[in-house]
Order: C-alpha cells, then sequence, then structure tokens
C-alpha cells in the first residue's frame, strides 16, 4: 500500500469531525458510535504504521502536496511517532466507548467533535516535521483540550478551564514568539533544517528562543511550576477526557519539548537548558508525590500523580544521553498504559458510585471487584513493585542516571516515590479490607473488557519486557539521533536561506 | 525439560496462583503443599549432584538482562531452612489460612525468598527480594493497615538503598554478576594494597556498603530499622509468621553475607581491622549486639504473646549478625549454624503461637493459663522450642550458640561477649514468663474446652521439633555441611562432637547424661520426695524475699519493676522518631500544597512569570 496513505492518521480525524454535524441531523444517537467507529479505524490506520515503520525500519515522510521540505511542509513519522499515534488512537478508540456509558450531557455532538480534533492535534503534534505547524497542532490540542475540561458545565469545570485557558495561552504566545525568533534568525521553519543550521545561529538568538520555546512547552508538559492549572482541570475534566489528558495530551507536549531541545543539540544553550529541565523535571516529582499524600479525592490523586510520572520522563530526558532518552520514552509507554487503566476505572467507579471521594472507594473490592482490581494492579505498577511494567522503566531510568553520575537526583526521585508507596496503599487498604455497605454492582462488560486488557498490558510488559523495550529504544534513537533525522528528511537540493 | 532451579523458585508461585484461581477448599490446600513440597525434594535431590559437582547454574536472558542462578553449599543450606520451615509454615496454614488471598501471597513470598538465595546477580536478586517484600506486605495489609505501611516504607526504603548500590556498581563494573563484581572489587582491593589508583574510592566503598547495610538491615530487623517487625510480624497469619520470621528474615543475612562475598577482600583491606574482627564488620556485630539487647528488653516487657515472639526473633536474629560481623570462618559458620536453629526454633514458636490463638482466640498473657494440660501436644512442642531458644542442651539452640560465644570469646572480644550473654541472660526472662503464664497456673473457665492442635499443625510443629532435636544430638550433621562452604574442616569431630580444639561439646553425651540424671531424678522422686508448693515469686526473685508493694501476677505486666528502671530508655523509642517525621511530612506536604497549589489563577500566572525570569537570568 502507498506509504502516503499514512496522512490519513490527520486527514481522518479532521473530515469525521466536521460530519460530526451532518451525522446529528440524520440521528442524534449515531453520533457517538460514529466516534467508535471513527477511533477504531484511526486505529487500525495506526497500527498499519506502526507495523510499517517497525518492520521496514524507515521512517515514512509525507509530503504535503508532493512538494519536498523546506518548501512543503512534511510530516515524519518515525519510530517515535509511529508508536505514539498507535497509542493515541488505541487509547482514543477505549475512551470512545468509554464516552458512550459515561458522557450523558448533550450536546454530544460537539463532545465528539472537540474528541477527535484532540486526537488530531495530538497525533499532528507528534508527527510533524514542521515547527510552526507544530504550533498549529498545539493550538487545536490545547483549544479543543479548554473546552472539553469545561465540558461538564458545572463551576467547578468552568473555573479549571478557565485557569487552563489562561496559562496555556501565555505558554503558546511565548511559544510562538520564540518560533519567530528562530525564523527570523534561519529563515527556516522545517525541523530538520533547522537542526542542520543550529550551528549558524547567534548564540544570544538561539539562548533566548529555546528558553521561550521551552517555557511555552512545558506548561503543556505539566513541568513545576507551570502545572497548576493541571489538578482542577483534571478533576473537572469528563472521565474520558482525563484519562486522554494523562495518556498523550501530556506526552506530546513533553514530546515536543524534548524533540525541540534535541533539535537544538548544536547551539550553545543545549547543556544550560538541560540541566533547567532536569531541575524542573525533579521539582515536578517532589511536589507531586508531597500534594499527593493527602488528597481525599481519589481523581485529583491520581491527578497530581500522573504530574510526578511526567517529571520522571523529563528528567529521563533531560540526562542528555541515549539511555536516558530510552528511559523516558519507556516510562511514557507503561504510563499511558497505567493512567489510562487507572482514570478509566475511576470514572466508572464515579459513574456507578456516583462520586470520586475517597469515601466511595470504601469496600469497592465487594462492589465492583474487577474496577478494584483494575486500579490495584496500575497502583501497584505504578509503585515499581517488579513483575509489573513500571519498574522496567523505572530501573532503566536509574541506571541511565547512575551511568552519568547523578546520584543525588535519583535518590531524591526515590525518596519521592516512597511517597506514592504511602497513597497507594492507603487506597488499596481502603477498596478491599474496608467495609461499606452497597450493592454490588453489576460491571459493565465491554468496560471490563478493555480494563482486563490493559492489566494483561502490565503484567505481559512486566514479566516480558523484551520487546517493549526494544521498542521503546528504537523510539527513542528516532528521538535522540538527531543527525539521522536530517538525513531522514529529503531536504531539496539548494533552497536554503 | 525445565531446569531444576527454575522449579525450585517457580513451584511455589505456580500451587500459589492455581490454589487462587481454583478457590475450592481442599483443593487449594492440597496444590499449596505440593507446591511447597515439590522444591524441597529437589533441594533434597541436588544434595547428591552437590556431591560430585561445585554448583548447579543456570542463566536465562530477558529485557536485555541475563538473569543468572547458582546452587552451591551456602544457598543450598539457605534453601533448605527456607524448604523445611516454608513446608511446615504451609501445613500450619492449611490449618490457620481463612482464603485463597493469603494462600496466593504466602507461596508468592517463598518463591521470593528462594529466588534470593539462589539469585547469582544483582539484578535478579533484586527483584525476588521485592517480589519476596511485596508478598509479605499483602499478608500483612491483609491484617493491618499500619502495620503493613510501617513494613512497606522500610521495606521500600532498604530496596532503593540496595537499587542505588547496585546502579553505582554497574555504573563501575558494567556487569551484575555476582562473579564479575566479586573479581572486580578483588582487584581493586590488590590495587590498593600496592598503592595505585582504585576503581572504586574509599568513600563510595563506604557508600554502597553503607547502602547495602541498610537494605540488608532493614529486612533482617537490625535496631535501629527493627521497628516494622513487631508490628508486622504479630499482624498476619501465625503460621506464616514461622516462615516470615523464620525464613524471610534469614534473606537479610543472606544479604550480609553476600556483602562479605562481594565486598569482602575490598573492605578488609580499606578499612582495616578491629582485634581481629574486621572493622566493617564489627559494625554489623555491634548493631547485632544492641539489637539482642534491644530486642530482648522489650520482648519481656510485651503483654501480647506474638509480640513477646516478635521482638524475641529480632533479638536473636541480633545473634547471627554477630558471628557474622566477627568475620572469622568459625563465627561464620557459627551464625550460619544459629540461622538454622533460628528458624527451627522460631518456626516452632510461632506455629505453637499459631495453634494458640486458633484454639483460643486470645492473644494476652492476661487471658491465658493452664493450658498444658488441655494441649498436652502443643505443651510438648512448647517445651522443646523453649528449651531450645534458651539454649539449654541438647537442643539446637544450645550448639549454635556456644559456637557462636566460642567463637567471639575466642577473638577476645569482651563487649560482643557481654552483650550475648546478656541476650541470654534476657532471653530466659521472657520464656519464663511465656512457660508459665500460657501452660502453667490456673485456667481461666472460658478456655475449659479447648482442644488441642489440629493436625496439620501438630505434624507442622513436630516436624520442627524433631529437627530441633536431631540438629541437637548430632550437631555434627550440620557442622559437616556447614565445613563443605569454606572446603575445609573448620568445625572438627564427629557427627555428635563439634571440636574446635580450644573447646568441644557432645550431644550424644550431653544426652546421655541428661537421660541418665532424669531417670536418677525420678528413681529419687518416686522414692519420696516431699511435694512443696513454690510461688511464683520464687522463679521471680530467685528466692530472695520480696520486698517492694507490687502485686505481680505473670499473667499482667509481670516485669514492671524492669520496665520502670528502664522507663528513661524506652522513651528513646526509634519507632515513635520514624512517626513523627513520617507525620512532619505530611503536614509539611499538606502546606506546601495548599501554597502553591492554591487554585488563584493569577499567582500560577505568576509562576510563569517568575520561571521565565529565571530563564532570562539562567542566560539559556
Amino acid at each position: 500500500m502507498n506509504l502516503q496513505f499514512a496522512s490519513l492518521l490527520i486527514a481522518l480525524p479532521l473530515i469525521s469531525a466536521f460530519f460530526v454535524p451532518v451525522i446529528k441531523t440524520i440521528s442524534r444517537k449515531a453520533v457517538m458510535p460514529f466516534l467508535v467507529i471513527i477511533t477504531a479505524v484511526q486505529t487500525g490506520i495506526a497500527a498499519w504504521v506502526f507495523e510499517e515503520v517497525y518492520t521496514g525500519g524507515k521512517p515514512i515522510i509525507i509530503m504535503a502536496g508532493g512538494f519536498k521540505p523546506p518548501v512543503g511542509i512534511n510530516l515524519y513519522i518515525g519510530h517515535f511517532a509511529a508508536l505514539f499515534v498507535l497509542i493515541i488512537a488505541v487509547a482514543g478508540f477505549f475512551m470512545a466507548v468509554f464516552s458512550m456509558k459515561s458522557i450523558g450531557v448533550e450536546p454530544k455532538d460537539k463532545y465528539a467533535m472537540l474528541f477527535l480534533l484532540l486526537m488530531l492535534g495530538a497525533t499532528g503534534m507528534i508527527s510533524t516535521g514542521d515547527i510552526f505547524n507544530l504550533f498549529v497542532f498545539m493550538e487545536i490540542t490545547a483549544i479543543s483540550a479548554y473546552a472539553l475540561t469545561a465540558y461538564n458545565k458545572t463551576g467547578e469545570a468552568s473555573e479549571g478551564a478557565m485557569k487552563y485557558i489562561v496559562l496555556g495561552g501565555i505558554g503558546s504566545s511565548f511559544f510562538l514568539v520564540g518560533i519567530a525568533l528562530i525564523y527570523g534568525s534561519l529563515g527556516t521553519l522545517n525541523m530538520a533544517q533547522i537542526a542542520q543550521l543550529a550551528g549558524n545561529i547567534n548564540p544570544t538568538v538561539a539562548q533566548a528562543a529555546l528558553a521561550l520555546l521551552v517555557f511555552g512547552l512545558a506548561v503543556e508538559a505539566e513541568l513545576f511550576p507551570l502545572n497548576a492549572w493541571a489538578p482542577d482541570a483534571y478533576q473537572a475534566a469528563p472521565h474520558p477526557v482525563t484519562a486522554m489528558f494523562s495518556a498523550f495530551v501530556v506526552k506530546a507536549g513533553l514530546y515536543a519539548m524534548v524533540r525541540i531541545i534535541y533539535l537544538l543539540r548544536d547551539t550553545q544553550a543545549f547543556t544550560g537548558i538541560l540541566r533547567l529541565v532536569l531541575i524542573l523535571g525533579t521539582i515536578t516529582v517532589v511536589i507531586g508525590e508531597l500534594s499527593a499524600l493527602r488528597q481525599t479525592n481519589v481523581k485529583r490523586m491520581f491527578a497530581y500523580s500522573s504530574i510526578a510520572q511526567v517529571g520522571f520522563m523529563a528528567v529521563g530526558f533531560s540526562l542528555g544521553t541515549q539511555a536516558g532518552a530510552s528511559a523516558g520514552v519507556f516510562h511514557m509507554v507503561n504510563h499511558a498504559i497505567v493512567k489510562a487503566l487507572m482514570f478509566l476505572a475511576v470514572g466508572y467507579v464515579a459513574l456507578e458510585l456516583g462520586g470520586t471521594s475517597i469515601e466511595d472507594f470504601k469496600g469497592l473490592g465487594k462492589k465492583m471487584p474487577l474496577t478494584a482490581f483494575a486500579i490495584t494492579v496500575g497502583a501497584i505498577s505504578i509503585i515499581g513493585i517488579p513483575m509489573f511494567n513500571v519498574f522496567w522503566s523505572k530501573i532503566q531510568l536509574i541506571l541511565a542516571a547512575l551511568k552519568v553520575g547523578k546520584t543525588g537526583v535519583i535518590a531524591l526521585i526515590l525518596g519521592a516515590s516512597l511517597v506514592e508507596a504511602v497513597y497507594y496503599i492507603r487506597l488499596i487498604h481502603t477498596m478491599w479490607f474496608e467495609s461499606a455497605n452497597g450493592e454490588k454492582v453489576k460491571e459493565n462488560f465491554t468496560l471490563g473488557v478493555i480494563m482486563l486488557l490493559l492489566v494483561a498490558l502490565i503484567i505481559v510488559i512486566g514479566v516480558f519486557p523484551n520487546a517493549a523495550w526494544n521498542i521503546a529504544q528504537k523510539a527513542a534513537a528516532d528521538l535522540y539521533n538527531v543527525s539521522q533525522y536530517i538525513k531522514n528528511v529529503p531536504l531539496l537540493p539548494g533552497v536554503s536561506p | 525439560m525445565i531446569n531444576e532451579l527454575m522449579i525450585i523458585i517457580f513451584a511455589p508461585l505456580l500451587a500459589g496462583v492455581l490454589a487462587w484461581i481454583f478457590d475450592v477448599k481442599g483443593i487449594r490446600e492440597g496444590v499449596a503443599i505440593i507446591g511447597a513440597a515439590v522444591p524441597l525434594a529437589y533441594l533434597i535431590q541436588a544434595y547428591q549432584t552437590l556431591a560430585s559437582q561445585p554448583s548447579i547454574q543456570y542463566s536465562i536472558v530477558l529485557s536485555g538482562f541475563k538473569f543468572e542462578f547458582i546452587l552451591y553449599h551456602l544457598s543450598w543450606v539457605f534453601a533448605m531452612i527456607a524448604g523445611v520451615v516454608g513446608f511446615a509454615a504451609v501445613l500450619g496454614m492449611v490449618s490457620t489460612a481463612k482464603d485463597s488471598y493469603e494462600w496466593l501471597f504466602a507461596l508468592m513470598s517463598l518463591t521470593g525468598v528462594y529466588g534470593v538465595f539462589l539469585a547469582d546477580d544483582l539484578i535478579s536478586f533484586f527483584i525476588f527480594w521485592e517480589i519476596m517484600t511485596f508478598a509479605s506486605f499483602m499478608m500483612v495489609l491483609k491484617y493491618n493497615r499500619k502495620a503493613s505501611l510501617k513494613y512497606f516504607l522500610l521495606s521500600v526504603l532498604g530496596a532503593y538503598a540496595m537499587l542505588i548500590a547496585i546502579g553505582i556498581i554497574y555504573a563501575k563494573v558494567g556487569a551484575f554478576d555476582f562473579t564479575s563484581v566479586q573479581r572486580v572489587f578483588y582487584q581493586d582491593a590488590m590495587r590498593s594494597v600496592m598503592g595505585s589508583d582504585t576503581l572504586f574510592s574509599r568513600n563510595e566503598l563506604l557508600l554502597i556498603f553503607g547502602l547495602f547495610l541498610t537494605a540488608f538491615g532493614v529486612k533482617a530487623g537490625t535496631f535501629p530499622l527493627h521497628v516494622w517487625a513487631p508490628d508486622a510480624y504479630s499482624e498476619t497469619n501465625q503460621s506464616y509468621t514461622a516462615m516470615f520470621s523464620g525464613v524471610l528474615s534469614k534473606a537479610g543475612v543472606y544479604g550480609m553475607l553476600v556483602i562479605y562475598i562481594l565486598l569482602g577482600t575490598r573492605l578488609m583491606y580499606e578499612f582495616g581491622n578491629i582485634g581481629a574482627a574486621p572493622k566493617f564488620g564489627y559494625v554489623i556485630a555491634f548493631l547485632g549486639g544492641i539489637t539482642i539487647i534491644v530486642g530482648g528488653l522489650l520482648a519481656a516487657l510485651q503483654e501480647d504473646i506474638r509480640k513477646l515472639f516478635a521482638y524475641s526473633s529480632i533479638s536473636q536474629i541480633g545473634y547471627i549478625l554477630v558471628g557474622i560481623g566477627v568475620g572469622t570462618a568459625l563465627s561464620i559458620e557459627a551464625a550460619i549454624y544459629h540461622a538454622i536453629s533460628h528458624a527451627l526454633f522460631k518456626g516452632l514458636f510461632f506455629l505453637i503461637v499459631a495453634t494458640i490463638i486458633h484454639r483460643t482466640g486470645k492473644t494476652q498473657f492476661k487471658d491465658m493459663g493452664g493450658l498444658a494440660e488441655k494441649m498436652p501436644v502443643t505443651f510438648a512442642m512448647a517445651f522443646v522450642a523453649i528449651l531450645s531458644l534458651a539454649g539449654i542442651p541438647p537442643l539446637v539452640g544450645f550448639a549454635s550458640k556456644w559456637l557462636i560465644f566460642e567463637a567471639v570469646i575466642h577473638q577476645n572480644m569482651p563487649i560482643l561477649g557481654g552483650m550475648l550473654f546478656f541476650g541470654s541472660a534476657i532471653g530466659f526472662v521472657y520464656l519464663i514468663r511465656f512457660t508459665y503464664a500460657v501452660w502453667f497456673g490456673q485456667r481461666p473457665t472460658e478456655l475449659d474446652d479447648t482442644k488441642d492442635a489440629p493436625l496439620p499443625l501438630a505434624i507442622a510443629m513436630g516436624i520442627l521439633a524433631l529437627l530441633n532435636v536431631v540438629f541437637g544430638i548430632a550437631p555434627g550433621i550440620v557442622a559437616g555441611e556447614l565445613n563443605k562452604i569454606f572446603g575445609k574442616e573448620i568445625i572438627q569431630g564427629t557427627i555428635w562432637e563439634l571440636n574446635l580444639g580450644f573447646g568441644r561439646y557432645n550431644g550424644l553425651f550431653i544426652t546421655i547424661w541428661l537421660v541418665v540424671g532424669i531417670l536418677i531424678a525420678a528413681v529419687i522422686y518416686f522414692l519420696g520426695a516431699k511435694v512443696r508448693r513454690v510461688p511464683v515469686t520464687d522463679t521471680y526473685q530467685a528466692g530472695n524475699p520480696v520486698t517492694m508493694d507490687y502485686n505481680l501476677t505473670i499473667r499482667r505486666n509481670f516485669f514492671l519493676p524492669l520496665k520502670e528502671t528502664l522507663a528513661f530508655w524506652l522513651r528513646m523509642s526509634f519507632d515513635r522518631l520514624y512517626q513523627d517525621i513520617g507525620s512532619w511530612v505530611e503536614d509539611l506536604a499538606e502546606t506546601l500544597r495548599h501554597y502553591i497549589y492554591n487554585g488563584n489563577v493569577q499567582a500560577y500566572a505568576w509562576y510563569l512569570a517568575a520561571i521565565l525570569i529565571i530563564l532570562a537570568l539562567w542566560g539559556v
């Protein structure tokens, strides 16, 4: 099959989003099934792309309109993008299924539209090869995320969305200024060409531009203290949306940040900014974990935990070695699986029992054994118990950090994950060993299957981490190895600024 | 065919999972017993293989890591401890386990501990260590959240300490397997002797040692990291505690030996000796000595039968650490010997406690009394266990304690020797309480229809009691195996006799004389000794008249005078210190969160501004 069909990854959600109003006029009830079908198709395409990229070993370059870059805009679906596009599609599909059950508030057609746009934006951010295009996709993601946060129409939701808009808006405008500086200095927006020419850039301009770009993206990537919007937004957003935030929206932001930092590796600002990200990442972990400690709202607790985990990834990437990047990518994958599962489960509990406060989780093991089991497996995995997937990424991260002699950082991070153990164990104990009155709930079959699938994935990766680790290493190489990235993009010869 | 080492390690886990899935009473017990028996059978079979070859090895590659396993004499001895005591504990659980949850995690922890003993590289060592910790944690979690949390936090602290140490080693050595690590440290030691540059600096070495010491100290229950043990040991199924205290704590002991194996030479050359003991070993020994005293004193003050034995277990582990710390071949053999006896008598004790709780439903001394009449079998077992722990010949506890005393005294270490003797004395103090308060005296009426041990528990206790006696009368059996570890005759003698050159102990001889003595005493008794009632104060006051105004009953606060004497020291509780630190951190976290995530979007915007300024000033 022609590899250019991979552009459907972008086109399909976009066109489908525009078709939602049409579907709605035909039948109101058809909107949510339509969403499920589209995400399923998207998953199929993503799986095909993933298979092509990983068996072929070559990235898929899609040139818009057939113009070669840097004249035309290109998509770059390398190992990293192929992996994450698949994760986005799968998570999107699962959450679309979950939405059928959990979204009761009208207008559902708007929800479906925003849902698709959120997926589109994140997919675009990860696969684009053009820095301005990246900005556009980031805005699409962010704006649909703002709207989805407010979707529940409660005061809490509006407040959360408002905070998100203000901070996200500030972030993206500075990001745009950063792009302008790069463009002004190099005269190109193509990411491969920027990397190629990065050595020539004026050091002061490079410093300022990199600082602004990182600043703008750190808001989306939830690095402390730019993540203040996150707990509110996570808590107030509809449950499937929260799961998507944690599974891929934040990761798209982090990816963009890391990609840009690595692209500008030839500039003098590179080591400085890495050190800054390392510090921010470490603080993110510590503050995130500590904040989760006394949360009585489970969804919010998971939100803080999610923030802390992003800190782990940032630390991995900021080590500046291939091993660190691999560990970061591996942790991204594992965390996406675990948090998708946990937010799905929490959302389902809220749906059945009416809330996400810790009171509702009392005796959950008796009321909803399957869901409680899923949350337990997720929690145990996040704590980092061997034979569960997160253990492997944590250990790789630690090894990578020790190789570059950052023992102190590791000690701090491990100390913070002690805190993690405390609050997750409290939750587990509450679920299984505290009695509460209430009927046993008949658990939904489809959601049960999804949860069990994710649980199985956690355990399979935990017991046989080889395959996943290899994939993560390849994806990280794609991210880390910039010279290969430049070579892969067929820049039109002779066109230079 | 599947490798036998893999069968030994994973058979219990497989059985546990099966028991968990087929949650049918009868079947799950049967599966569990098979799961515990299979590794034991394979270990016994492996004994013959080990007679003809030095070790059995196996390795498997997963996730880019090569996992290596080895069974040689040292690990065989420890694995046998796990096999025998684990099997007995599983038998005991047949009577006391309530549901399949307990089967799953009890057997999982057995798998973990086998893995730790058989691991031949740091990564598998760590992974199985964590599996063991996690499974035992789950056993406690079911019974008590607070106790389990304390256990888990300290364990995770230990695990992370180990992980960092492993990471530091890996970063320099580039390999995880014990052989390479050991070689590198050995070469390093040679280099430092020659005066050339070493791979690991003195400080790094100290750091690694400290981290390992923390990791293994937690599991062994070394002072001041012991605080989890009394709660965790008592807040779970008591049959499981037989394994928990008998076997899992040995993983900590084994870890101390791993320090010797991996780092020993280098540490010895780098830090020198105190007297005859290596300095680093002396640290272990000294901590062990304090553990003996603290554990023993606190055991005497407990009102709960489970806690008494939990503290007593901690105290006895101290002996093992002293033996390991002294660091001569003899003392290490003595320590391993005591590890075996500790597992045997402590396993037996906890099974006895399990029986008592199973039959009476009570855990406090104040509710007990006069059970010897109602539970004769259990009492007989308790008799063996008491004599063994107190170190009375001809039981195994005597043989091993005697070896440790000899080893310590032979090296002229008066302080450690004093601690050991103190520990023995305090051992009598708390055992007398258990003996009298539970078995003798007036029986509360509600215990009048207490039945004796159920069959599985009785068999389990019987196995352990028998071994207590056999290894006491014929200590040479154990000594012979221990000599194989070092490959030379460190403890000489026959199977009846231990001969150190400067002292000897003949188990059979003493047994014969003991029997003769008892016979003579019996003859005299039956010829007409006068019966005299001995008041309890006589035991307590050693015949002196009671002068204070205490109303002492053995069932409640019996050692009140001791408690008052120690009042000053008892106030210094590490347990409370850790708890204070914990709540302090929680308060701090809450305050931080309150101010940082204060919900004010203007404040959040200021954060952005602050970061921008930092970026500008940073000059990135």
